[in-house]
């Protein structure tokens, strides 16, 4: 009984289903209207992320080969708001910038051998130092084709060159390449000249450093900027503050800034570190 | 006889062989996605894939709904077409994979008009055997839809359609006892929901 209506309504499906009419014409029209459109968005895709994906790849390789992705990467990590914990934690500290064109100048020096065992004393430190000459010395520092105010400079030297600069000498020096934009260029190059006085001829360490951080808040992305930065932690090896010197040290080490530094970083990481056991 | 065996090759191969090479071509074409092919198998199979559409889901916008996206994923799903099966078998399994969607909007069309009391009457010459028709299609119809999808599109292949178990299977792609299994099942299940529904 069961069985044969079961059946009965098989069939009546089936008749059911014979019996309806199909819109072939119309459903055919929609599938090839619907592959039309479907064809038309992937040519527009690819016009779109062929010429991308071509100028990602070309930017890339320019900058490998140029020797600048390491630095490039920093910057677009720097801006996007990754690894800013691995930064300076004292709020003094500017902000690191971006790892420009590692100076040919800058020759690294041989620091085998040379990294001390003891923390407190750093013969290797003096060997690593950058020994860049103020940009009024360098060749391609434009001091002397912009119009040079002779009035912010000295303020620098002053600030930078200090034992303790007070936070209004600082201010002040923030404030001068603010203040006037037009000299901009000779401003950095007055506060890197009066940081590279004050840490290479006064051997001031703590003049040195605040002079290091002036430059770097008024050029965070300057042309010296990556010298400045391990400059800086040189001082702060100095002054004892050798947590922040690590941190400091670290990116150079892991080559946040490309390979400027690397090495004498890694043997002045090693030597604060003391022997491993 | 042995004229015959030299013979029987001009009359049945070769048709069957060329009719191979067709199909192959226009698998190939398919592949690239050119719209000439897509409408040439639409032109051929429309018949099959709609029927079987329809007695699936039960709903004509729905069957025509799956229709659309079998014939529009086809460039894409005959990139694994192997030519195991004939084309025809084929499009019926693309249309099996895609049928979960159109078998639910078609259940949920069918309970709206339910509740609404709007049931399409038949404009045919014997209207009251229509009627009775009519009923016991929809009382099944009602039934599939309380049955999972691998069971109802076993029971439709099977009953409905009169396909063999491993044509089923095929279509199903699931092994031959597996199709009667779920065939088994569906017919249980049916037979007890149809009783139910008797008895109300």
């Amino acid at each position: 009984m069961k069985d044969d209506m079961l059946r009965a309504a098989t069939r009546a499906l089936r008749e059911e289903a014979d019996a309806s009419q199909g819109r072939q014409a119309e459903t055919r029209a929609r599938v090839l209207a619907t592959l039309k459109s479907r064809r038309a968005r992937k040519l527009a895709a690819i016009r779109v992320f062929v010429p991308l994906a071509a100028v990602l790849v070309g930017s890339v390789a320019w900058a490998e080969a140029t020797h600048r992705l390491p630095s490039v990467w920093y910057e677009l990590k720097h801006d996007l708001g990754f690894g800013r914990e691995e930064e300076e934690a004292p709020a003094t500290a500017p902000a690191i910038p971006p790892a420009g064109r590692p100076v040919a100048k800058n020759a690294a020096p041989a620091v085998t051998g040379e990294a001390p065992a003891d923390k407190a004393e750093m013969p290797a430190e003096k060997a690593a130092e950058p020994e860049v000459p103020p940009p009024s010395e360098a060749p391609a520092a434009p001091a002397e084709t912009v119009g040079a105010p002779t009035v912010v400079a000295p303020k620098i030297v002053a600030a930078a060159s200090s034992p303790k600069p007070s936070a209004p000498t600082e201010a002040a020096a923030i404030e001068a390449p603010e203040a006037a934009p037009a000299p901009r260029v000779d401003t950095d190059d007055a506060l890197y000249r009066a940081a590279h006085q004050a840490h290479f001829v006064t051997r001031d360490p703590a003049g040195a450093l605040a002079a290091w951080d002036a430059y770097l808040r008024a050029a965070p992305r300057g042309r010296f900027a990556p010298e400045a930065h391990y400059n800086r932690a040189l001082c702060l090896v100095r002054l004892g503050r050798t947590a922040e010197a690590e941190r400091t040290l670290e990116l150079f080490a892991s080559g946040s800034f490309g390979g400027y530094r690397k090495a004498e970083a890694k043997a002045l990481l090693d030597a604060m570190r003391g022997p491993t056991p | 006889m042995r004229a015959l065996d030299l013979l029987a090759p001009l009359f049945f191969s070769r048709p069957t062989a060329s009719a191979a090479r067709v199909e192959e071509e226009l698998v190939e074409r398919l592949r690239r996605g050119e719209s000439s092919a897509i409408a040439e198998v639409y032109d051929e199979h429309y018949a099959t894939v709609r029927a079987f559409a329809r007695r699936l889901t039960g709903d004509d916008a729905a069957a025509e709904d799956l229709v659309h996206d079998v014939f529009v994923s086809l460039p894409s799903a005959a990139q694994r077409f192997r030519g195991e099966s004939s084309l025809k078998t084929f499009l019926v399994s693309i249309a099996v994979n895609h049928a979960r969607h159109h078998l639910r909007s078609a259940a949920r069309r069918r309970v709206a008009l339910e509740r609404l009391g709007r049931e399409p009457l038949p404009d045919a010459p014997n209207p009251e055997r229509d009627v009775s028709r009519a009923a016991l299609a929809r009382a099944l119809d009602r039934a599939l839809d309380q049955l999972p999808v691998p069971q109802r599109v076993a029971f439709v292949l099977c009953e409905v359609e009169d396909r063999s178990a491993r044509e089923a299977a095929e279509i199903m792609g699931v092994p031959e006892a597996t199709a009667r299994t779920r065939l088994f099942h569906a017919k249980q299940k049916l037979r007890a929901l149809l009783d139910e529904e008797e008895s109300r």
